[in-house]
């Protein structure tokens, strides 16, 4: 049986104001789950509730169906990338790694320029290419699931071709979700796709279905390649 | 080990300015003369250390996205970071008083 996390429940009110009600999503090993929604429809607050660093009113994950204890962070289950920088600046990357537990040679077989920036702190990088290491530092780390939030803003295409070259290697022993703005790049890699709305997640299983629940505007997109059909 | 390698690592932000309050604890019992004075140099660094963490919790709370993934909570970081910070001082006051002898 494949290995899966499921979550569902997670209950999230802030100042009053429901960002996540009903939300429902399974993630199995060996596949990529993208995450689609407007701004401030709560797609981070889902993966930092998820991850274990931020707290809802309610939660309930499970692998395997199992339920995960309380305080699931310490047992690294999950990695997550978030939104700003993930290195802090008084690392090097080879340091960096090293605490990850990733081995510089493995990640060189993916992306061999590594060895270049290795010595270097990450305020060195140039925006882009930090955000590729930050993502490879993420994909490459022990935890079977990985969230990624918003891997390909700001990064040049080459380096978004080669995140989605390596998440298509890495899944297949993990389970990733990921979410972006840039969907093109999202529908390229994802197996399964759920919108968020109102709180709520919806699987989408067509461009309608973007449509439907108002991420994008049909008179502006063009065929999608949408690996999740 | 990779806990104390992490917890090192975090400690590193701000080992310079809590070293030289340590040192500069060690100074003034050095100067006073009397080995009573570790109290109050004691609760200096206590109060000192509250406002470095505050500092750190505050203005670089971003980096503790990069310490979540190693498995660490804010608390369990801050506490290794402090017990090594302590520990450095008690070391550090302990020669003090050897030299007041």
């Amino acid at each position: 049986m494949t290995e899966a996390l499921e979550f569902d429940s997670i209950e999230l009110d802030l100042d009053g104001r429901k960002i996540l009600s009903s939300v429902y999503m399974k993630c199995e090993i060996g596949k990529v789950v993208g995450v689609l929604g407007r701004n401030g429809s709560g797609k981070s607050c889902m993966m930092k509730i998820l991850f274990g660093s931020m707290d809802a009113q309610h939660k309930h994950v499970r692998i395997n169906g199992e339920s995960l204890p309380e305080n699931y962070l310490r047992s690294r289950l999950f990695s997550y990338l978030p939104q700003e920088n993930l290195i802090p600046s008084q690392f090097s990357i080879g340091e960096a790694f090293k605490l990850f537990n990733v081995k510089v040679d493995h990640v060189g077989e993916f992306w061999p320029e590594i060895s270049s920036s290795i010595a270097l702190k990450p305020d060195r990088l140039s925006g882009g290419t930090r955000r590729l290491v930050e993502t490879i530092l993420v994909l490459c780390s022990q935890a079977p699931y990985c969230l990624l939030d918003e891997p390909f803003t700001g990064v040049m295409p080459l380096y978004i071709e080669k995140m989605q070259e390596i998440i298509k290697k890495v899944k297949h022993h993990k389970g990733i979700i990921l979410t972006d703005h840039l969907h093109r790049h999202v529908t390229a890699v994802a197996d399964s796709l759920y919108v968020l709305s109102n709180g709520c997640t919806y699987p989408a299983r067509k461009i309608d279905d973007l449509v439907k629940f108002g991420y994008l505007h049909a008179m502006n997109e063009g065929p999608l390649p949408w690996k999740a059909l | 080990m990779a806990t104390m390698r992490a917890a090192f690592a975090f400690y590193r932000n701000f080992i310079w300015i809590a070293n030289a309050i340590s040192i500069f604890g060690c100074f003034t019992i050095l100067l006073n003369g009397k080995p009573t004075f570790i109290i109050p140099v004691f609760w200096m660094k206590i109060c000192t250390n509250i406002l470095l963490g505050i500092y750190v919790n505050v203005f670089q709370d971003e980096q503790f996205y990069f310490y979540y993934n190693l498995g660490f909570t804010r608390k369990r970081l801050f506490a290794l970071a402090f017990a090594i910070d302590l520990s450095v001082w008690i070391c550090m006051t302990l020669l003090t008083l050897i030299l007041l002898q």
